[in-house]
Protein backbone atom coordinates (compact mmCIF):
# COMPACT_ATOMS: atom_id res chain seq x y z
CA UNK A 1 0.00 0.00 0.00
CA UNK A 2 1.43 3.50 -1.39
CA UNK A 3 1.76 6.75 0.96
CA UNK A 4 -1.16 8.58 0.10
CA UNK A 5 -3.01 11.69 2.02
CA UNK A 6 -6.90 12.02 0.90
CA UNK A 7 -6.14 9.71 -1.91
CA UNK A 8 -3.15 11.60 -3.63
CA UNK A 9 0.22 9.41 -4.36
CA UNK A 10 3.08 10.96 -2.38
CA UNK A 11 6.65 8.94 -2.44
CA UNK A 12 7.68 9.45 1.32
CA UNK A 13 11.08 9.56 2.28
CA UNK A 14 10.71 11.02 5.78
CA UNK A 15 7.95 10.79 7.87
CA UNK A 16 8.53 12.83 11.28
CA UNK A 17 6.25 12.92 14.92
CA UNK A 18 6.49 15.21 17.21
CA UNK A 19 4.57 15.65 20.47
CA UNK A 20 4.86 17.71 23.49
CA UNK A 21 3.81 18.78 27.28
CA UNK A 22 2.64 21.56 28.35
CA UNK A 23 5.03 23.05 31.47
CA UNK A 24 4.70 26.19 32.92
CA UNK A 25 8.25 27.04 34.50
CA UNK A 26 7.99 29.04 37.35
CA UNK A 27 10.93 30.07 39.43
CA UNK A 28 10.62 31.32 43.35
CA UNK A 29 13.21 33.24 45.23
CA UNK A 30 15.05 30.22 46.50
CA UNK A 31 15.05 26.76 45.55
CA UNK A 32 14.53 24.48 42.69
CA UNK A 33 12.05 25.53 39.68
CA UNK A 34 8.59 24.85 40.00
CA UNK A 35 6.88 22.81 37.43
CA UNK A 36 3.44 22.91 37.16
CA UNK A 37 1.83 20.47 33.93
CA UNK A 38 -0.94 22.20 32.10
CA UNK A 39 -1.59 19.20 29.37
CA UNK A 40 -0.01 17.96 25.88
CA UNK A 41 -0.03 19.08 22.91
CA UNK A 42 -1.24 16.42 20.24
CA UNK A 43 0.67 14.89 17.87
CA UNK A 44 2.39 16.99 15.07
CA UNK A 45 3.28 15.14 11.88
CA UNK A 46 5.85 16.61 9.28
CA UNK A 47 5.60 14.25 5.90
CA UNK A 48 8.33 14.63 3.15
CA UNK A 49 8.45 12.95 -0.52
CA UNK A 50 8.13 13.77 -3.67
CA UNK A 51 4.78 14.27 -5.82
CA UNK A 52 4.66 14.08 -9.48
CA UNK A 53 2.61 15.98 -12.09
CA UNK A 54 0.63 19.34 -11.61
CA UNK A 55 -2.60 17.49 -10.40
CA UNK A 56 -0.89 15.79 -7.61
CA UNK A 57 0.86 19.13 -6.59
CA UNK A 58 -2.34 21.18 -6.96
CA UNK A 59 -4.22 18.51 -5.27
CA UNK A 60 -2.26 18.30 -1.72
CA UNK A 61 -1.21 22.33 -2.21
CA UNK A 62 -5.49 23.13 -1.94
CA UNK A 63 -5.64 20.86 0.94
CA UNK A 64 -4.19 23.58 3.12
CA UNK A 65 -8.04 25.55 2.21
CA UNK A 66 -10.00 22.99 3.42
CA UNK A 67 -10.79 22.76 7.70
CA UNK A 68 -11.46 19.05 6.96
CA UNK A 69 -9.55 16.24 8.30
CA UNK A 70 -8.12 14.16 5.06
CA UNK A 71 -6.77 10.49 6.04
CA UNK A 72 -2.95 9.91 5.76
CA UNK A 73 -2.26 6.38 4.42
CA UNK A 74 0.90 4.71 4.74
CA UNK A 75 2.41 1.10 3.53
CA UNK A 76 1.34 -0.34 7.44
CA UNK A 77 -2.09 1.49 7.24
CA UNK A 78 -4.09 4.44 7.86
CA UNK A 79 -2.19 6.92 10.34
CA UNK A 80 -5.22 8.61 10.90
CA UNK A 81 -6.88 12.04 10.13
CA UNK A 82 -4.84 15.07 10.05
CA UNK A 83 -5.76 19.03 9.30
CA UNK A 84 -3.31 20.41 7.12
CA UNK A 85 -0.93 23.42 8.90
CA UNK A 86 1.40 23.75 6.10
CA UNK A 87 2.80 22.71 2.66
CA UNK A 88 6.34 23.77 1.42
CA UNK A 89 6.65 22.47 -2.37
CA UNK A 90 9.74 23.24 -4.74
CA UNK A 91 10.30 21.73 -8.60
CA UNK A 92 13.05 19.76 -8.53
CA UNK A 93 15.75 19.68 -11.29
CA UNK A 94 14.38 16.50 -13.30
CA UNK A 95 14.38 15.52 -17.05
CA UNK A 96 12.73 11.93 -17.15
CA UNK A 97 10.90 10.80 -14.19
CA UNK A 98 10.26 7.18 -14.04
CA UNK A 99 8.46 7.35 -10.85
CA UNK A 100 5.41 7.39 -11.82
CA UNK A 101 5.49 5.15 -15.03
CA UNK A 102 1.45 5.59 -15.51
CA UNK A 103 2.37 9.69 -16.43
CA UNK A 104 4.25 10.90 -18.98
CA UNK A 105 8.46 10.85 -18.63
CA UNK A 106 8.20 14.77 -19.04
CA UNK A 107 6.28 15.02 -15.87
CA UNK A 108 7.17 17.68 -13.30
CA UNK A 109 8.51 16.02 -9.73
CA UNK A 110 8.32 18.28 -6.58
CA UNK A 111 9.19 18.03 -3.36
CA UNK A 112 6.68 18.30 -1.02
CA UNK A 113 6.81 18.90 2.83
CA UNK A 114 3.95 18.76 4.64
CA UNK A 115 2.81 19.79 8.89
CA UNK A 116 0.00 17.98 9.79
CA UNK A 117 -2.15 18.33 13.18
CA UNK A 118 -3.89 15.43 14.77
CA UNK B 1 8.87 19.28 42.17
CA UNK B 2 5.70 19.01 39.46
CA UNK B 3 1.84 19.49 39.85
CA UNK B 4 -0.80 18.76 37.15
CA UNK B 5 -2.66 22.08 36.84
CA UNK B 6 -6.58 21.41 37.51
CA UNK B 7 -9.44 23.68 37.01
CA UNK B 8 -13.11 23.18 36.79
CA UNK B 9 -16.08 25.34 36.30
CA UNK B 10 -19.12 24.80 35.97
CA UNK B 11 -20.56 24.07 32.40
CA UNK B 12 -17.31 24.81 31.18
CA UNK B 13 -15.09 22.73 29.09
CA UNK B 14 -11.39 22.99 27.49
CA UNK B 15 -10.59 25.88 30.01
CA UNK B 16 -7.77 27.93 29.19
CA UNK B 17 -7.30 30.25 31.54
CA UNK B 18 -9.47 31.75 35.10
CA UNK B 19 -8.79 34.69 36.75
CA UNK B 20 -10.43 34.75 40.53
CA UNK B 21 -10.00 38.66 42.17
CA UNK B 22 -11.42 39.51 45.27
CA UNK B 23 -10.65 42.97 47.72
CA UNK B 24 -11.44 43.81 50.68
CA UNK B 25 -12.56 46.93 49.70
CA UNK B 26 -14.46 45.47 46.82
CA UNK B 27 -18.25 45.01 46.71
CA UNK B 28 -17.99 41.91 44.91
CA UNK B 29 -15.44 39.34 43.72
CA UNK B 30 -14.91 38.42 40.14
CA UNK B 31 -13.95 35.71 37.92
CA UNK B 32 -13.32 35.37 34.62
CA UNK B 33 -13.10 32.12 32.68
CA UNK B 34 -12.09 31.72 29.27
CA UNK B 35 -12.90 28.16 27.64
CA UNK B 36 -13.39 26.53 24.41
CA UNK B 37 -17.15 25.22 25.20
CA UNK B 38 -19.71 26.10 27.42
CA UNK B 39 -23.32 25.98 28.06
CA UNK B 40 -23.47 28.97 30.70
CA UNK B 41 -25.77 31.94 29.84
CA UNK B 42 -26.24 35.00 31.57
CA UNK B 43 -28.00 35.16 34.96
CA UNK B 44 -26.53 31.33 35.62
CA UNK B 45 -24.99 30.17 38.90
CA UNK B 46 -21.34 29.11 38.29
CA UNK B 47 -18.74 27.59 40.52
CA UNK B 48 -14.83 27.48 40.21
CA UNK B 49 -12.71 24.92 41.47
CA UNK B 50 -8.76 25.48 41.20
CA UNK B 51 -5.37 24.00 42.23
CA UNK B 52 -3.47 21.09 41.51
CA UNK B 53 -5.10 17.87 40.60
CA UNK B 54 -3.55 16.66 44.32
CA UNK B 55 -4.76 19.65 46.40
CA UNK B 56 -7.67 22.11 44.82
CA UNK B 57 -9.98 24.32 46.20
CA UNK B 58 -13.26 26.20 45.57
CA UNK B 59 -12.31 29.76 45.09
CA UNK B 60 -15.40 31.43 43.74
CA UNK B 61 -19.14 30.95 43.42
CA UNK B 62 -21.64 33.64 41.68
CA UNK B 63 -23.14 34.42 38.94
CA UNK B 64 -22.31 34.96 35.25
CA UNK B 65 -22.53 38.65 34.40
CA UNK B 66 -21.35 38.35 30.46
CA UNK B 67 -20.76 36.08 27.90
CA UNK B 68 -18.62 37.10 25.16
CA UNK B 69 -18.26 34.48 22.34
CA UNK B 70 -15.28 35.13 19.57
CA UNK B 71 -13.28 33.70 16.89
CA UNK B 72 -9.57 33.66 16.06
CA UNK B 73 -9.18 31.99 18.92
CA UNK B 74 -12.61 30.73 18.85
CA UNK B 75 -13.65 30.72 22.59
CA UNK B 76 -15.70 31.87 25.24
CA UNK B 77 -15.02 34.30 27.55
CA UNK B 78 -17.70 34.14 30.55
CA UNK B 79 -17.48 37.11 33.35
CA UNK B 80 -18.88 36.61 36.68
CA UNK B 81 -19.64 38.50 39.86
CA UNK B 82 -20.01 37.01 43.42
CA UNK B 83 -23.11 36.59 45.10
CA UNK B 84 -23.00 39.88 46.87
CA UNK B 85 -23.91 41.26 42.94
CA UNK B 86 -27.25 40.49 43.87
CA UNK B 87 -27.40 43.59 46.68
CA UNK B 88 -25.21 45.93 44.77
CA UNK B 89 -27.89 45.25 41.69
CA UNK B 90 -31.09 45.38 43.98
CA UNK B 91 -32.24 48.81 43.72
CA UNK B 92 -34.47 49.98 46.73
CA UNK B 93 -37.40 51.58 44.93
CA UNK B 94 -40.95 51.68 46.77
CA UNK B 95 -43.68 51.24 44.72
CA UNK B 96 -45.50 54.13 46.89
CA UNK B 97 -43.14 57.07 47.91
CA UNK B 98 -45.03 57.67 50.69
CA UNK B 99 -44.64 53.81 52.16
CA UNK B 100 -40.72 52.93 51.52
CA UNK B 101 -39.18 50.24 53.70
CA UNK B 102 -39.36 51.67 57.35
CA UNK B 103 -38.14 49.88 60.68
CA UNK B 104 -38.14 51.12 64.15
CA UNK B 105 -35.69 49.80 66.97
CA UNK B 106 -33.84 47.66 64.89
CA UNK B 107 -30.47 46.40 65.67
CA UNK B 108 -27.17 46.92 62.55
CA UNK B 109 -27.53 43.32 61.81
CA UNK B 110 -31.00 42.75 61.61
CA UNK B 111 -31.55 45.98 59.60
CA UNK B 112 -28.67 44.39 56.87
CA UNK B 113 -30.29 40.91 56.93
CA UNK B 114 -33.66 42.90 55.99
CA UNK B 115 -31.63 44.49 52.97
CA UNK B 116 -29.55 41.81 51.83
CA UNK B 117 -32.90 39.55 52.08
CA UNK B 118 -34.69 41.79 49.75
CA UNK B 119 -32.24 41.24 47.13
CA UNK B 120 -32.59 37.60 47.37
CA UNK B 121 -29.36 36.66 49.78
CA UNK B 122 -30.89 34.84 52.71
CA UNK B 123 -27.57 32.64 53.32
CA UNK B 124 -26.34 35.64 56.15
CA UNK B 125 -24.58 35.75 59.06
CA UNK B 126 -24.84 39.08 60.62
CA UNK B 127 -22.49 39.40 63.88
CA UNK B 128 -23.92 40.73 66.99
CA UNK B 129 -23.39 44.90 67.09
CA UNK B 130 -23.97 47.02 70.03
CA UNK B 131 -25.79 49.31 67.61
CA UNK B 132 -29.98 49.44 67.34
CA UNK B 133 -30.95 51.99 65.15
CA UNK B 134 -34.68 54.28 64.95
CA UNK B 135 -35.14 53.80 69.49
CA UNK B 136 -36.59 57.28 69.09
CA UNK B 137 -39.68 56.51 67.80
CA UNK B 138 -38.69 57.97 64.13
CA UNK B 139 -38.33 54.94 61.93
CA UNK B 140 -35.41 54.46 59.40
CA UNK B 141 -36.83 54.60 56.30
CA UNK B 142 -34.85 53.06 52.98
CA UNK B 143 -35.69 53.93 49.95
CA UNK B 144 -33.82 55.02 46.35
CA UNK B 145 -30.26 52.88 47.33
CA UNK B 146 -29.16 50.05 46.41
CA UNK B 147 -29.21 47.14 49.15
CA UNK B 148 -25.75 46.94 48.85
CA UNK B 149 -24.63 50.92 49.46
CA UNK B 150 -27.16 51.25 52.27
CA UNK B 151 -25.45 48.09 53.89
CA UNK B 152 -21.54 49.54 53.61
CA UNK B 153 -23.15 52.52 54.93
CA UNK B 154 -24.08 50.72 58.26
CA UNK B 155 -21.12 48.68 58.05
CA UNK B 156 -18.61 52.02 57.97
CA UNK B 157 -20.75 53.78 60.77
CA UNK B 158 -19.71 50.65 62.90
CA UNK B 159 -16.13 50.41 61.03
CA UNK B 160 -17.21 46.78 59.79
CA UNK B 161 -17.14 45.29 56.56
CA UNK B 162 -19.96 43.24 54.50
CA UNK B 163 -18.93 40.70 51.93
CA UNK B 164 -20.42 37.38 50.47
CA UNK B 165 -17.32 34.40 50.85
CA UNK B 166 -16.56 31.33 48.39
CA UNK B 167 -19.69 29.87 49.38
CA UNK B 168 -22.08 32.82 48.35
CA UNK B 169 -22.50 33.47 52.30
CA UNK B 170 -23.24 37.15 53.51
CA UNK B 171 -21.15 38.12 56.82
CA UNK B 172 -21.58 41.28 58.46
CA UNK B 173 -19.22 41.07 60.85
CA UNK B 174 -16.23 43.40 62.32
CA UNK B 175 -13.73 42.39 60.06
CA UNK B 176 -10.70 44.98 60.16
CA UNK B 177 -9.01 45.53 57.20
CA UNK B 178 -5.50 43.79 59.13
CA UNK B 179 -4.87 41.21 61.50
CA UNK B 180 -7.03 40.99 64.53
CA UNK B 181 -6.42 37.83 66.89
CA UNK B 182 -6.75 35.93 63.28
CA UNK B 183 -4.64 32.55 62.73
CA UNK B 184 -2.67 31.98 59.97
CA UNK B 185 -3.96 29.34 56.72
CA UNK B 186 -0.61 29.94 55.28
CA UNK B 187 3.31 30.41 55.62
CA UNK B 188 5.26 32.22 52.72
CA UNK B 189 8.57 32.57 52.56
CA UNK B 190 11.33 32.36 49.42
CA UNK B 191 10.33 28.78 48.87
CA UNK B 192 6.85 30.64 47.49
CA UNK B 193 7.40 33.64 46.68
CA UNK B 194 8.00 34.49 43.41
CA UNK B 195 8.30 38.63 43.84
CA UNK B 196 7.23 40.64 46.96
CA UNK B 197 7.29 44.33 47.75
CA UNK B 198 6.73 45.27 51.25
CA UNK B 199 5.92 49.04 51.95
CA UNK B 200 5.03 51.51 54.51
CA UNK B 201 2.64 54.63 53.98
CA UNK B 202 0.52 57.06 55.99
CA UNK B 203 -1.65 56.87 53.09
CA UNK B 204 -5.19 56.14 54.62
CA UNK B 205 -3.85 57.71 58.14
CA UNK B 206 -6.44 59.64 59.65
CA UNK B 207 -5.96 60.65 63.49
CA UNK B 208 -9.40 62.81 63.41
CA UNK B 209 -12.90 61.17 62.76
CA UNK B 210 -15.80 63.93 63.07
CA UNK B 211 -19.61 62.11 63.05
CA UNK B 212 -22.73 64.11 62.26
CA UNK B 213 -25.84 62.77 62.91
CA UNK B 214 -29.46 64.00 63.29
CA UNK B 215 -29.78 67.54 64.27
CA UNK B 216 -27.78 68.47 67.45
CA UNK B 217 -25.63 65.40 67.23
CA UNK B 218 -22.47 65.38 66.21
CA UNK B 219 -19.07 63.87 68.12
CA UNK B 220 -15.45 63.84 67.39
CA UNK B 221 -12.48 61.86 68.30
CA UNK B 222 -8.67 62.40 68.15
CA UNK B 223 -5.52 61.26 68.76
CA UNK B 224 -2.11 62.08 68.11
CA UNK B 225 -0.15 60.38 65.61
CA UNK B 226 3.70 59.36 66.00
CA UNK B 227 3.81 59.37 62.17
CA UNK B 228 2.33 62.53 61.28
CA UNK B 229 3.76 66.37 63.05
CA UNK B 230 2.55 66.93 66.41
CA UNK B 231 -0.51 68.62 66.45
CA UNK B 232 -1.35 68.25 63.09
CA UNK B 233 -4.74 65.81 62.59
CA UNK B 234 -5.87 64.11 59.09
CA UNK B 235 -9.57 64.02 59.50
CA UNK B 236 -12.20 62.29 57.96
CA UNK B 237 -15.87 62.95 58.19
CA UNK B 238 -18.66 60.27 58.61
CA UNK B 239 -22.09 61.45 58.44
CA UNK B 240 -25.82 60.21 58.65
CA UNK B 241 -28.53 61.91 59.69
CA UNK B 242 -30.59 59.10 59.09
CA UNK B 243 -28.92 56.26 61.39
CA UNK B 244 -27.07 58.08 63.82
CA UNK B 245 -29.75 60.14 66.41
CA UNK B 246 -28.20 59.28 69.61
CA UNK B 247 -25.17 61.15 70.98
CA UNK B 248 -23.32 57.73 71.99
CA UNK B 249 -24.16 56.56 68.81
CA UNK B 250 -22.25 59.40 66.96
CA UNK B 251 -19.33 58.24 69.64
CA UNK B 252 -19.18 55.28 69.52
CA UNK B 253 -18.61 55.70 65.41
CA UNK B 254 -16.21 58.37 65.49
CA UNK B 255 -14.34 56.25 68.26
CA UNK B 256 -14.29 52.49 66.44
CA UNK B 257 -13.33 54.51 63.10
CA UNK B 258 -10.47 56.19 65.10
CA UNK B 259 -9.29 52.95 66.06
CA UNK B 260 -9.55 51.61 62.68
CA UNK B 261 -8.11 54.05 60.95
CA UNK B 262 -5.25 55.61 63.52
CA UNK B 263 -2.66 53.46 62.06
CA UNK B 264 -0.28 53.44 59.89
CA UNK B 265 -0.70 51.57 56.84
CA UNK B 266 1.64 49.01 56.57
CA UNK B 267 1.67 46.65 53.29
CA UNK B 268 3.14 44.66 50.54
CA UNK B 269 2.75 42.77 47.53
CA UNK B 270 3.26 38.84 46.98
CA UNK B 271 3.19 37.08 43.87
CA UNK B 272 3.71 33.23 44.94
CA UNK B 273 3.42 29.35 43.82
CA UNK B 274 -0.60 29.30 43.05
CA UNK B 275 -1.94 28.65 46.34
CA UNK B 276 -5.96 27.87 45.87
CA UNK B 277 -6.05 27.41 50.05
CA UNK B 278 -5.51 31.22 50.17
CA UNK B 279 -8.36 33.88 49.95
CA UNK B 280 -9.30 37.52 50.51
CA UNK B 281 -9.90 38.10 54.59
CA UNK B 282 -7.46 35.53 55.78
CA UNK B 283 -4.29 36.30 57.06
CA UNK B 284 -1.10 34.19 56.23
CA UNK B 285 2.63 34.76 58.07
CA UNK B 286 5.33 36.33 56.05
CA UNK B 287 8.90 34.76 56.43
CA UNK B 288 10.90 37.50 54.59
CA UNK B 289 13.38 38.69 57.22
CA UNK B 290 15.90 39.87 54.64
CA UNK B 291 13.48 43.04 53.57
CA UNK B 292 11.78 42.89 57.23
CA UNK B 293 8.49 41.77 56.57
CA UNK B 294 7.66 39.20 59.37
CA UNK B 295 4.84 38.27 60.79
CA UNK B 296 0.77 38.33 60.00
CA UNK B 297 -0.72 40.22 57.44
CA UNK B 298 -3.84 40.45 56.18
CA UNK B 299 -4.56 39.91 52.48
CA UNK B 300 -6.29 42.60 51.83
CA UNK B 301 -6.65 41.58 48.60
CA UNK B 302 -5.81 37.79 46.26
CA UNK B 303 -6.10 37.37 43.09
CA UNK B 304 -5.61 33.46 41.16
CA UNK B 305 -4.17 33.86 37.79
CA UNK B 306 -4.38 30.04 36.57
CA UNK B 307 -3.49 29.74 32.63
CA UNK B 308 -1.20 26.99 30.50
CA UNK B 309 1.87 29.67 31.65
CA UNK B 310 1.38 28.30 35.42
CA UNK B 311 -0.66 29.47 38.27
CA UNK B 312 0.29 32.44 40.31
CA UNK B 313 -1.12 33.60 43.38
CA UNK B 314 -1.28 37.75 43.80
CA UNK B 315 -1.78 38.89 47.16
CA UNK B 316 -2.18 42.60 47.94
CA UNK B 317 -1.32 42.38 52.08
CA UNK B 318 -1.42 44.17 55.58
CA UNK B 319 -0.05 44.29 58.65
Amino acid sequence: MPWTINSTRIFVDESKEEGGQIIPRLQPLSGGTVLQTFGWEATIRVVHGLVVGDTDKDAILNLRKSTSDFTLMSPEGSLGGFKVKKVTISRIHCICQTIRTDLAENSPVYEVEMELYE
Amino acid sequence: MSNQLYATATRCSQIQSISVSDSHSAPTSSATVVCLASSLDVGDNITINLGYSSSHDRVFSGYVKQVTRSQSPTQYEISCANAMVRAVDYFIVSNNPLTPYSKQNISAEDLVGDLMAMAGLTNYSGSGSSFTFATDGYPVEVNLVSSYDFSKMVADLLAWAIYADNDGKVHFTDRKPYPNGDSSVATIGDDELISVSYWRSDRDLRNKVVVYGADGIYANAQSSSPYLPSGFYKAVVVASALLIRTQSMAQQTASYNLAKLNRLTIGGSATIIGDSSISCRDCVTMSKADIGMTGLFYVYGCEHDWSRDGYRTNLDLRK
